[in-house]
């Protein structure tokens, strides 16, 4: 092995991650297993623009919900295994558990996303843009678009990740030790946090906030849409942006979301 | 000398019930400490308390000199009474994951440790069978140089061969006179040589406590005997 492979295996936060993705592995591959028969179903259907519509949304409507779900699981899975215990007692401070915890869920996200979204992006690109008369897998969309662009999907998907972990230790501390008492506690958490994350979240006023931030120009790439029976619209250089100060937003819920989690996982998580 | 455990009042309260009662307790460096009760006595808690993985109500506890924390995790070596592993986790991953963590964690003598004790190094945690988990579980607790081992309940549901191999492996790798040790146990009778301190609680209180040497002298009796008198 390699002293970078070494480093790395005796690294905390590399061990704790690679350890979170091993344990997640059955959850990721029965919800991308679901993915792909839903997939399969609209791919075979006639393309009308329900099921276009379906295909697109599905993803945007479906990953959020597994992000929560997954963040929930990372934590609920180490109190039914008894494994916090191990983790309680391992000298290290809650950024490193929450953050390896964090990592492996983002890396999750991004799989699921990939396959979702490169799913409906096939779909748009070689069977429905055709059929509008052009071919959208031929608009060319350089490497840091695509990059920033699964950056911004990916942000606010960790968050609902972060999200669920949140209300997982919130219903441990209030609950604690009755298991329907933590579940009611965990469960108006969540209420509450995914009410704060729609409100104040990335497509709220808070969003504004930070509007004055210079916007990303994309150089013409980006936003390819059918519209009817046109071809796959992009738009004219300087006119296709992706909004900074979203992505500043989502950092910013990121730092408090973590930085909530972190305080009660330090102060208040016990076995 | 700092003492190893240092406890004033410490308290615990659950939904509705008392853990812990002002518990008082000093623990100096190189002694062995048997906590003894029946169930729900307390002893868990108060060793999860000097872990840093339980917070009191009230009290207060000094761990090698400071609070428990994360700094105190690092020196402190915790045997709880649950299957705490993964359960996919097989020897030589355990081996690799503690070392990550721990600075005093030796490999080679957690392999030496689980050769010793009869646990098969390549099967996972989940499918071993209860004997060979827990002397999985004292094998890489054992393996670290910590300044203090809490042990909580090692020989609990052992068969005797396996009690008898890790009372042994105890036994071989304690350091004298470096590391301090709290044990809780019920197999008294097995365990009672190794302690130097006994503490005896009852619903979250200390009621009788001192050396094992000077328990015995006074009271004429063994351990286990003074055991059956405060609580049988």
């Amino acid at each position: 092995m390699t002293s970078l492979g070494v480093a790395f295996r005796r690294n905390p936060l590399c061990v704790l991650f690679l350890s979170e993705l091993r344990r997640g592995m059955g959850r990721l591959f029965s919800v991308a297993g679901i993915i792909v028969l839903a997939d399969a179903y609209f791919l075979t259907r006639e393309v009308t623009m329900a099921t276009m519509a379906l295909l697109v949304l599905l993803p945007a409507l479906v990953l959020p919900a597994v992000a929560l779900y997954f963040g929930f699981e990372a934590l609920r899975n180490e109190w039914k295994e008894h494994s916090h215990y191990l983790l309680l007692s391992l000298p290290v401070r809650a950024g490193t558990v929450l953050g390896a915890k964090l990592l492996a869920s983002g890396v999750q996200m991004g799989f699921l996303g990939a396959l979702a979204g490169g799913v409906a992006w096939w779909y748009l690109g070689h069977r429905v843009s055709v059929i509008a008369g052009a071919r959208l897998a031929d608009v060319p969309f350089p490497f840091w678009v695509k990059v920033l662009g699964a950056t911004f999907v990916l942000l606010p998907l960790v968050n609902q990740s972060l999200a669920g972990m949140l209300a997982f230790l919130g219903g441990q501390t209030i609950g604690r030790g009755r298991w329907w008492m933590t579940g009611v506690a965990a469960a108006s958490l969540l209420w509450i946090l995914l009410w704060g994350l729609l409100r104040y979240g990335a497509w709220t006023p808070v969003w504004h906030l930070f509007s004055g931030l210079p916007d990303v120009d994309l150089g013409g790439y980006i936003r390819p849409v059918v519209r009817g029976p046109g071809a796959a619209q992009t738009c004219l250089p300087g006119e296709c942006v992706l909004d900074l100060g979203w992505l500043v937003m989502n950092l910013v819920l990121l730092a408090i979301l973590l930085g909530a989690a972190a305080a009660l996982w330090d102060r208040k998580a016990e076995v | 000398m700092t003492p190893a455990v240092e406890a004033r009042g410490l308290t615990k309260r659950f939904l509705g019930r008392w853990a812990l009662r002002g518990v008082d307790l000093t623990l100096e460096a190189g002694r062995v400490l048997g906590l003894l009760g029946p169930n729900g006595s307390g002893k868990s808690t108060l060793i999860k308390i000097l872990a840093g993985v339980l917070r009191p109500t009230a009290g207060e506890v000094r761990v090698l000199g400071r609070r428990p924390g994360w700094e105190t995790k690092a020196r402190v070596a915790y045997l709880p009474d649950v299957d705490h592993l993964y359960r996919d986790m097989n020897g030589n991953e355990a081996i690799g994951f503690m070392t990550a963590f721990f600075p005093d964690f030796q490999g080679e003598r957690a392999r030496s440790l689980m050769e010793f004790l009869a646990v098969p190094p390549e099967q996972p945690f989940g499918q071993m069978s209860r004997g060979q988990r827990a002397r999985f579980k004292l094998a890489l607790t054992l393996a670290r140089r910590a300044d203090l081992l809490l042990l909580d309940e090692p020989l609990s549901g052992i068969d005797v061969v396996s009690r008898g191999r890790i009372l042994n492996a105890i036994l071989s790798e304690y350091r004298l006179g470096e590391q301090a040790v709290i044990l809780a146990t019920h197999e008294i009778d097995e365990a009672e040589a190794l302690f130097d301190q006994v503490v005896f609680l009852r619903e979250g209180q200390v009621i009788l406590t001192g050396t094992a040497e000077d328990l015995r002298a006074r009271r004429r009796k063994s351990i286990e005997d003074i055991y059956r008198e405060e609580y049988v």
